[in-house]
């Protein structure tokens, strides 16, 4: 009787990690990418953007046994991603925008010119929101994932009508910082 | 309207781009840095019971008055430490899910409480650096300069000291550093 409740309890504990392993593979392998391009788009090398990276993988697997859904995956997901950039930030104390040769350029070489040519237009759409103030590049960076203007203000914890006038700065200054490299 | 081109625009240029470690990678780093951590976890428990261990066994073998007294000054030690480190930390756990600006508030307060461990650390080392001197020079024959160039007083004392002293200096020009850069960041972020 023992045995089996031990074992029962093994069973539960084994399947309740398993569950939450999978829950932990489900919310990253859906946003993967865009916690790269996020990463990215607050460090100066690839390494830094991996570290970045393991970072906030780390403090998604440390806060979802804590999520209650009370607000959406996605949502809870950027909210720590935010937080770990924000925090990268202020620690190594980052505040002078990075110029465009700072960018670690690593993707393979394009093969076609209109590759070549959308690869150089991504880089500079990069590297001009790399040079955006910090709540700008917050606002903008999200916006660019595809994130609605509730989810906005869910994850940076101001209101949605504070979000459209975060939103028109950062386009406004994006655009000028687009036209000032072209 | 122009705006509405330019976001969709700029938006797709934005999401075309997948580089970085897959979420696979993502897992085999988290499982590695946790292993680190709860290895990291076990040093100062591990510090704890080794040091006081050691007064224990000590005091037991040999119940004379000083050696009760390192042991119960160890224990003391460990106590206020312990519990010094939890009050000074107060307030400043979160949940990692916070938002932006509930973030930003966190982190100041951390920032803060670093600050207040740092001073924290320099008077429990003086402190601690004091009473050993004090055990040594009540309850052993040696004299005051041949305590002063002792080995473990080398080590405690004349290397330990600067090394601290030079921690705390460039800890807490980090951290107020860290502070300054998330309290502007908190006027500019103001609604």
């Amino acid at each position: 009787m023992a045995v089996d409740s031990i074992s029962t309890h093994l069973n539960v504990d084994a399947t309740s990690r398993a569950a939450f392993e999978d829950r932990f593979r489900t919310l990253l392998e859906g946003d993967a990418p865009a916690l790269a391009r996020l990463a990215a788009s607050y460090t100066r090398s690839a390494s830094d953007r991996d570290d970045l990276l393991q970072d906030i993988a780390m403090a998604v697997w440390k806060a979802l046994p804590r999520f209650r859904g009370e607000c959406s995956e996605r949502t809870f997901l950027f909210r720590i991603a935010q937080n770990r950039c924000l925090a990268h930030l202020s620690k190594r104390r980052i505040t002078v925008p990075l110029d465009d040769e700072d960018i670690d350029r690593e993707d393979p070489a394009p093969t076609t010119e209109h590759q070549i040519s959308l690869e150089q237009e991504r880089h500079r759409l990069v590297a001009a929101v790399r040079r955006l103030p910090l709540i700008y590049r917050q606002a903008i960076t999200l916006s660019l994932e595809g994130l609605s203007y509730k989810e906005l203000a869910e994850v940076l914890g101001i209101s949605e009508s504070n979000v459209g006038v975060r939103l028109n700065r950062a386009r406004t200054l994006l655009k000028t910082f687009l036209e000032e490299h072209s | 309207m122009n705006a509405k081109v330019d976001i969709e625009a700029w938006r797709q240029l934005w999401q075309a781009s997948a580089d970085g470690p897959g979420a696979a990678d993502l897992r085999d780093r988290v499982a590695r840095e946790t292993r680190r951590q709860n290895i990291a976890m076990i040093g100062p428990v591990l510090v704890t019971i080794v040091i006081g261990g050691w007064t224990l066994l000590r005091a037991n073998a040999s119940p004379g008055f000083d050696n009760v007294l390192l042991a119960v000054e160890t224990w003391l030690f460990i106590a206020v430490a312990w519990l010094g480190g939890l009050w000074i930390d107060r307030g400043t756990w979160r949940p990692l899910s916070d938002s932006t600006s509930a973030f930003i508030d966190i982190s100041i307060r951390r920032c803060e409480a670093a600050l207040r461990g740092l001073k924290f650390l320099a008077v429990m080392y003086v402190v601690q650096l004091a009473f050993i001197l004090f055990w040594k020079l009540q309850f052993s024959s040696i004299g005051f300069a041949e305590l002063i160039t002792s080995w473990p007083v080398i080590v405690l004392g004349w290397i330990a000291g600067p090394a601290l002293a030079g921690f705390v200096v460039w800890y807490g020009r980090a951290k107020r550093a860290e502070l300054r850069y998330l309290l502007d960041l908190r006027r500019s972020a103001l609604p």
